[in-house]
């Protein structure tokens, strides 16, 4: 027995030699953190349903050799699986894409990618996809989607006088014009003069909260051809416009009197007009300038409601901005954050979170005029 | 492993039944982890240390492994018997067998002129590597991936290191992800679009900007680990050779005033910031625009790309506008002397090449976008805000504005890496 607990003990120690061998060991208990860590999370990202990510990590473990046949076995399936997810997506993108359904088909493709985040046809097709984006927001902010309304309205482009009276001629006098570097200077100064919110929110005025809109939709008798005089009258707004001075062009349709309906161009004109000065406003933060110009156009058509829509989400970030601005001083200054909230509250009555702070901020008040009188 | 994937578990557990252990996973919380094995073998996983790495003989009963097994069982049978030499001899060749230890094989040849002794395994995809005492992601990405910049793809695949070195890290050698499309959402890189400068500490108007704004704002970056790229290489994230960085941001100044080389230049230099400077030709020589020379030098520094904004700065939108024109090969011939002159002259001056483009105002369309991609341009920029993913259009790039009136919290906000998507 004495031998054996001896011996025992030697191979104990022995043992216990062997394990500080410091090369060999404690490259041992990386490698097995290594593979026990891919391993893991190979498998956790099968369950979580994530598939490339848990191929990944067998790749991992395929570059070290690490149960070579039973690993690639693994990243064939893998392989089978992701393009059994990803094939009827694909199916469904292009689906959505030929309906022009934008939305879907981006969803269906960033599905795709989460899938197989190397899946070319599904980077593809979202490029297209992004330039389509892109374009159709470049065509709503240059041409207002009234512009398609006005056109479908007239009975064809080369028949409008408008359109005739601004042809090749007044191309090349616009590049002539600005090939002189001080004339290009001047004119691309006053082009950013007209863009300056700065400019504008001074100049736009007072007039509070902007009120509803009308959402009177274009009369037929509005649809009219122009006569000869209006087509001259109408030049010299169309410059204004193409100049991007949006704001001189609404100054002076507002100071024209007119006798009769403003002309369709003209309202398309003066409706992007104030659709791109209120976005750019919205854009700098400067929400209460957006709601005063969109006042201003309320006495406008806005047929397809885009005003309503810029109003309306001026109206949401003013309330989310007044959230802030109340959260700030609540602790130092409860009534004026009780003040700004409800302000906020009449901006967007929808406002769940603002409304829940207001209500807690009226319960802490109640609370401390209490307090306040058992103190007293 | 095989019938994982048909059945849906809650639990992470993995039923190894050909090796006869079961390994749970106990905890998993970004990157750090632990496992509890469940051993119905004695000592199957302390010889599963020894046999993993090798792996061949993994559940075969060949080789070393299998005779360390048998050993070691033999010899505890032998002590506890009658049969005490055969014990001891039996106990002396384990001893002898376990002292030569498991040595990982480097199973390659390096090449690369790194060291070979800290790469173990090499494949298509991964290095296999052994980190240092004191390396971080960004010290092995610049050993092994050429610059630091790269850190973010191997800290993504591994947990975090410890401060002693030894690790065992997995270095990617290609785009993993070349979409950037991640299951919470999918990264962008924000182009920011600034104009005009000024020293004076008020801003003119808002597309000019105080120096000390400017400043804020590049610190700002620096402070918050932005990866500032330059616009031309966005071509190799779009074309999937790169992954997005996780923060990353463009800068390009748009129309060449003056107020470029005396204010944002020298703090560009002083962060080390590349930006890409659009102008439009007929406005140098003006006196509020910059002096080639003054290009030439921006240009040399390394920093600053000089590209196009077209020649005349005229809106191609207004100007393909139909009430405007209505002959399409006027049109078309005067928009490629925009795009033709300006590059022409902006490389025959810097001698570099001008494959870049601004679209004046922002304006494009799918005319323009035609006209630059005969003309071979490779990217263009507009001015529709938001960020841009590796999937974006390279004709049709969001930029974002920089106002005067943009304070941090704005500015913060502007710079969109990140699209959560929820899908």
């Amino acid at each position: 027995m004495r031998i054996r607990f001896f011996l025992a003990a030697c191979l104990l120690l022995l043992l216990t030699g062997c394990g500080s061998f410091p090369s060999s060991d404690g490259q041992r208990q990386a490698t097995q953190a290594f593979i026990t860590y891919h391993h893991s999370m190979a498998v956790a990202h099968v369950e979580a349903g994530r598939l490339y990510e848990a191929r990944t990590h067998w790749q991992i473990l395929a570059a070290m050799n690490f149960r070579e046949g039973m690993v690639d076995k693994e990243i064939a399936l893998l392989d089978k699986l992701i393009a059994r997810q990803t094939k009827p997506l694909l199916k469904r993108a292009r689906l959505a894409l030929g309906k022009k359904q934008f939305k879907k088909a981006q969803r269906e493709l960033l599905l795709v990618l989460k899938a197989n985040p190397q899946n070319v046809q599904a980077i593809e097709l979202l490029r297209e996809l992004s330039g389509i984006q892109v374009n159709n927001e470049q065509l709503t902010k240059n041409r207002g989607s009234l512009d398609t309304a006005t056109r479908l309205a007239l009975p064809s482009p080369s028949a409008n006088r408008v359109i005739n009276s601004g042809t090749k001629k007044s191309v090349k006098a616009g590049i002539k014009e600005s090939e002189g570097g001080s004339v290009k200077l001047s004119r691309s100064e006053n082009v950013y003069d007209s863009r300056i919110s700065g400019n504008v929110r001074e100049n736009v005025g007072s007039g509070g909260d902007a009120g509803s809109p009308s959402t009177e939709t274009l009369s037929a008798e509005k649809t009219t051809n122009l006569g000869d005089a209006e087509v001259k009258d109408l030049e010299s707004y169309h410059a204004l416009y193409r100049q991007k001075r949006y704001l001189n062009l609404i100054d002076k349709v507002e100071a024209e009197d007119w006798n009769g309906p403003i002309p369709l161009k003209l309202q398309v004109w003066l409706l992007n007009s104030f659709a791109y000065l209120s976005q750019d406003l919205n854009a700098a933060g400067q929400y209460r300038g957006a709601l005063r110009l969109l006042k201003r156009a309320s006495h406008y058509p806005d047929p397809l409601g885009r005003l309503t829509r810029i109003k309306s989400q001026a109206r949401k970030q003013l309330a989310q901005e007044l959230y802030v601005e109340g959260k700030a001083i609540l602790h130092r200054d409860l009534d004026h954050a009780i003040e700004l909230w409800e302000q906020g509250l009449s901006y967007d009555a929808e406002a769940s979170e603002l409304r829940f702070e207001l209500e807690k901020a009226y319960r802490i008040r109640t609370n401390l005029k209490r307090i306040g009188k058992e103190g007293s | 492993m095989l019938h994982l994937f048909q059945r849906k578990t809650s639990k992470i557990e993995i039923n190894l039944a050909t090796e006869g252990y079961d390994v749970k996973k106990q905890a998993l919380n970004e990157g750090s982890f632990a496992l509890e094995a469940h051993e119905r073998d004695v000592g199957v996983m302390k010889q599963l240390t020894h046999r993993l790495p090798g792996g061949r003989s993994m559940g075969s009963g060949e080789g070393r492994s299998g005779c360390e097994q048998q050993s070691c069982c033999s010899w505890w049978r032998m002590l506890n018997g009658k049969n005490l030499k055969g014990g001891v001899v039996s106990l002396c060749l384990f001893l002898s067998a376990c002292a030569s230890g498991y040595q990982p094989k480097l199973s390659l040849s390096d090449n690369t002129g790194q060291d070979s002794s800290t790469l173990l395994y090499s494949s298509r995809q991964f290095k296999i590597v052994t980190a240092r005492p004191g390396d971080d992601f960004s010290s092995l990405a610049e050993r092994y991936l050429g610059s630091a910049d790269y850190g973010h793809r191997i800290e993504r695949l591994n947990p975090p290191l410890s401060a002693g070195g030894g690790d065992l890290v997995a270095v990617p050698t290609q785009v993993m992800n070349q979409s950037s499309v991640y299951s919470q959402g999918f990264r962008t890189i924000p182009i920011l679009c600034y104009h005009q400068f000024t020293d004076k500490p008020v801003a003119r108007h808002r597309l000019d900007l105080a120096r000390h704004q400017f400043r804020n704002q590049l610190q700002y970056l620096k402070d918050n680990g932005f990866q500032v790229l330059r616009l031309s290489e966005l071509e190799a994230y779009l074309q999937g050779k790169e992954e997005i960085p996780p923060k990353s941001v463009v800068l390009t100044i748009d129309d060449g005033y003056r107020s470029v080389y005396k204010v944002a230049f020298p703090l560009l230099k002083e962060f080390g910031y590349p930006a890409t400077v659009f102008v439009y030709t007929d406005f140098l020589g003006g006196s509020a625009a910059l002096s080639w020379s003054q290009m030439k030098e921006m240009h040399a520094s390394g920093l600053i790309d000089i590209q196009s904004h077209s020649k005349s700065h005229a809106s191609f939108v207004a100007m393909a506008d139909e009430s405007v024109t209505d002959n399409q090969e006027d049109f078309n011939a005067w928009a490629t002397e925009e795009i033709r002159v300006p590059r022409k002259l902006l490389r025959e001056q810097l001698g570099h090449p001008v494959d870049l483009f601004s679209y004046p105002y922002g304006d494009s369309s799918n005319q323009m976008v035609e006209l630059l991609a005969k003309e071979k341009v490779k990217l263009a920029v507009t001015v529709q805000k938001g960020g841009n993913p590796a999937f974006a259009d390279p004709l049709r790039l969001r930029r974002t504005m920089i106002f005067s009136d943009d304070d941090l919290p704005r500015f913060k906000k502007k710079l969109q890496v990140f699209v959560d998507t929820k899908l």
